[in-house]
């Protein structure tokens, strides 16, 4: 297992310095940072002076090197905007990403997860059309029309939320809910279709036929081994908002790294979209670990060890 | 409970926990200086529409943008600037109108064209006790020059040379040339905290400021609020308004819905679209007032040919119907300009005034230049940068079709279209906006005409004469005077089309006294209740 862990980690760095070369060329395909930065009145020659010094006029593949060397001192450099360094301001503005990511997997699985039950348990009647128009319209409503809608509602009309801003539980709700809807809909269809699946095994028959009750064999016998595909999708979907809550970042006013990020390609802020790319795809990597390390836990059948290295 | 159970509801403890964590404020990622800050949104909630009663303690204002230090030498926009302002000082201040009058300085002369002697005030003292005397000054102007420290200003104080303390209470600071905006740039040039900086560090300082301001830093979450408290021993008198919380809301529709729900006190940059909603929300008005900004439509006259010729600029500039676009597009909040001058500017002369709206002559003009048909000019803008820009762009584009210009708009991204009008680039025309809370002739009419000046593409000998000419002249009336031609030529030689003075537009609740100021910036010790 430790083996398995050293293997998966050592691929982990190759996709990290793949990542960061993608980036860094894309970054630097257009725009120019130091436009942003100082102040107006620069005259040409104090602008190719500051240029200079901060390194911006040597090659690309030295600037690239560069950056790659002060990493390995630990040094992930200071943001070109907000002068600070770029470890420290991502890390002052993960926890909220975090944050924001699980109670949106939460508010996901609270509600798909027994969405997706109740739909499968009753196949084909009003109830399961219900639940796919459900789940159909937590895809299909784009999120920031769905945040701006709750604001309207629940802030300015009837006073129960505040609009946005972080700090407070009554401030997470409706950024969780507006994250966790487009979750909630892949997580309530998947479950829905695995459990139809393993309600037709034989296993299930047997426990019928042996008289359980109904509820204890669907949450004790069926629903557990239909876990399987949802925490997959559960995993990706923790990934996949570690990354990308920005629009709900930004229209609650959320301090978190997604709204940072796009912020810093604006301003071409060269060594904070690096750091940020890195963070981001290092929490991907790390979350897909776990998902497939929680295989061989749910189901022993499984060994990923081996069969994931052929 | 089998092993596979434990994990399993292990995870969803941990989730939980992550979810959990964080409420309730007790977070102190971010969060470096005094207490840690706790959301006071609940009771505010509560408080909707009630005045009074709400922001007593404490008021509430909604910010446009990041804050990104709290070093005010390293500070650019206008948030980070409004933040710095309440928790510093600097010589001299700017008052709502634009006139320049001293703060930290009691008094200055000129001593001769290069050396100006500041006489300071004495008894100021930073909060954490330190003394501001001649060595603060001598300090706060070397560090902000200082290439090492490498603050974003740095370029705009380059005309300083250098300090010398007279005594403990005079400094003498000498300029390279003679520069009569020294007292209006000082309004920028912070005072800080030599001991505190020097046993801390520039890093320390950037996340625990130390002014002599009215505020003092209580505490700051990063991309959340930041909260200011009332320094009872502000030398100015202590202010009304005990503490003042800045909550950043980038995105307008929240900034405007968190004023009807009563949550904020002040928000800034009120979208035009918008300002019916406020209006009708109960307890609260707009008020909007003329802002630094000079607002253009830049023309490549270097790049592109057909602009290279004065008829055809001029043109454009009849061609133009700003009265409409005023009226419909910025529901009346701007004011015409002539030549890019503003009239809170010294050496803004009325007599230029503005192209008159002459649809019939530009296409006379164009034609007789020989561009009657097939012109065919691009309008860059970016989306979003000015309230109603994309608008605005798209307006000026119809009234050129109309006297015939094939006239289109193209988005750009903010550094990608500065990257182009600096290597000059830009295919054609360009809508911009120039100023901040220094702006004047001098310094916003060179940045914009200057031969080689980043965002200037035009080459005039005559114009660099003159205003190197006029902003070194210290003899008002001769000042003006140049002022005047300048404008007069940059009217008649149209390399830009000036459009507007920007208006800050904000949301306020009525009990509260508050004029805006021409800087942008909010001195929260100005307000005071109604």
């Amino acid at each position: 297992m430790a083996k398995y862990i050293s293997k998966r980690l050592l691929q982990a760095i190759f996709v990290l310095l793949g990542v960061s070369l993608v980036a860094f060329i894309i970054l630097h395909l257009s725009g120019d940072p130091l436009s942003l930065l100082i102040s107006s009145g620069a005259t040409p020659e104090q602008e190719a002076a500051i240029r200079t010094k901060m390194g911006l006029d040597d090659p690309l593949y030295i600037q690239y090197f560069r950056f790659l060397a002060q990493i390995l001192h630990g040094d992930f450099g200071e943001s070109l905007y907000y002068k600070q360094s770029t470890l420290s301001l991502i890390m002052n503005r993960l926890p909220a990403t975090i944050q924001l990511t699980f109670a949106g997997i939460l508010v996901a699985t609270v509600i798909g997860i027994p969405l997706g039950i109740i739909a499968a348990t009753k196949k084909g009647s009003v109830v399961d059309s219900v639940v796919r128009i459900i789940a159909i319209c937590g895809q299909a409503i784009p999120s920031f029309w769905l945040g701006l809608m709750m604001i309207l509602i629940f802030s300015v009309k009837l006073k129960w939320l505040p609009t946005s801003g972080r700090g407070t539980f009554a401030q997470m709700i409706m950024p969780a809910i507006t994250v966790g809807l487009f979750s909630m809909a892949s997580v309530c269809r998947l479950t829905r279709s695995t459990m139809i699946e393993t309600l037709k095994t034989d296993y299930i028959r047997t426990a019928k036929a042996k008289g359980l009750h109904k509820a204890r064999i669907i949450v004790v016998h069926a629903l557990r081994n239909s876990l399987l595909p949802v925490v997959t999708t559960i995993g990706m979907e923790i990934g996949h908002l570690l990354g990308g809550t920005l629009l709900t970042e930004t229209i609650f006013s959320w301090p978190g790294i997604g709204s940072l990020a796009v912020q810093a390609i604006t301003n071409r802020d060269y060594p904070l979209v690096q750091t940020a790319v890195l963070i981001t795809a290092f929490m991907f990597v790390i979350v897909n670990l776990i998902v497939d390390l929680l295989y061989a836990v749910i189901d022993p059948r499984i060994d990923v060890t081996n069969a994931k290295l052929e | 409970m089998k092993k596979r159970n434990r994990i399993l509801a292990g995870i969803l403890a941990v989730m939980l926990t992550f979810s959990l964590a964080g409420c309730g404020g007790q977070d102190a990622a971010g969060s470096t200086a005094g207490t840690v800050g706790t959301a006071e949104d609940a009771s505010q909630v509560q408080d909707v529409n009630n005045g009074t009663a709400a922001n007593t303690d404490g008021i509430t204002i909604a910010v446009s943008s990041d804050i990104t230090t709290l070093d005010p030498q390293n500070a650019s926009g206008t948030v980070t600037a409004t933040v710095f302002f309440n928790m510093f000082d600097c010589l001299t201040r700017m008052d709502a109108e634009g006139n320049v009058e001293c703060l930290l300085a009691e008094s200055y002369e000129n001593l001769d064209d290069t050396t100006w002697q500041f006489n300071l005030r004495q008894g100021v003292t930073f909060t954490n006790g330190e003394i501001f005397n001649a060595d603060t000054v001598k300090y706060s102007v070397e560090r902000i020059l200082d290439e090492n420290y490498g603050s974003s200003v740095m370029a705009d104080f380059a005309d300083i040379d250098s300090v010398e303390v007279v005594d403990d209470y005079t400094v003498n600071i000498i300029t390279k040339t003679p520069f009569p905006s020294l007292p209006l740039r000082l309004t920028y040039l912070a005072m800080v905290p030599k001991d505190y900086i020097t046993e801390n560090g520039d890093d320390y300082f950037a996340t625990n400021p130390v002014g002599t301001g009215a505020y003092k830093l209580e505490s700051y979450e990063e991309g959340n609020q930041l909260v200011l408290t009332a320094n009872e021993d502000y030398f100015m008198g202590a202010p009304e308004v005990k503490k003042v919380t800045f909550k950043i809301i980038k995105e307008e529709s929240t900034r405007v819905m968190a004023v009807q729900a009563g949550e904020v006190d002040i928000a800034m940059s009120i979208p035009v679209s918008q300002i019916g909603a406020i209006d009708a929300t109960e307890g609260y008005s707009i008020i909007a007032g003329p802002a630094d900004r000079t607002m253009f439509l830049g023309m490549n006259t270097i790049g592109n040919e057909a602009l290279s010729k004065k008829e055809v600029r001029q043109a454009i500039c009849y061609a133009i119907d700003m009265d409409t676009i005023i009226s419909v597009i910025l529901g009346g909040y701007a004011d015409k300009t002539a030549a890019l001058s503003l009239p809170q500017w010294s050496g803004y002369d009325a007599s230029v005034t503005p192209y008159e709206y002459d649809p019939e002559k530009a296409k006379q003009m164009l034609a007789d230049a020989g561009y009657a048909s097939g012109l065919s000019l691009e309008i860059a803008v970016v989306n979003g940068e000015y309230p109603c820009f994309s608008e605005i762009a798209e307006a000026i584009a119809g009234q050129l079709q109309s006297v015939g210009i094939d006239a289109y708009v193209n988005y750009y991204e903010k550094s990608v279209l500065r990257g182009a009008v600096k290597d000059n680039s830009i295919p054609a025309l360009y809508l911009m906006g120039l100023g901040g809370p220094y702006a004047e002739n001098n310094q916003t009419l060179r940045i914009i005409c200057g031969t080689g000046e980043r965002y200037s593409t035009w080459n005039n000998e005559e114009f660099d004469t003159l205003r190197a000419e006029a902003g070194s002249e210290f003899d008002e009336t001769k000042r003006n005077e140049l002022w005047s031609q300048i404008q007069s030529l940059i009217k008649e030689e149209a390399p830009v089309a000036s459009l507007y003075q920007l208006y800050g537009v904000y949301a306020v609740r009525d009990n509260l006294d508050w004029t805006p100021a021409l800087n942008e910036v909010i001195q929260v010790n100005e307000i005071s209740y109604k």
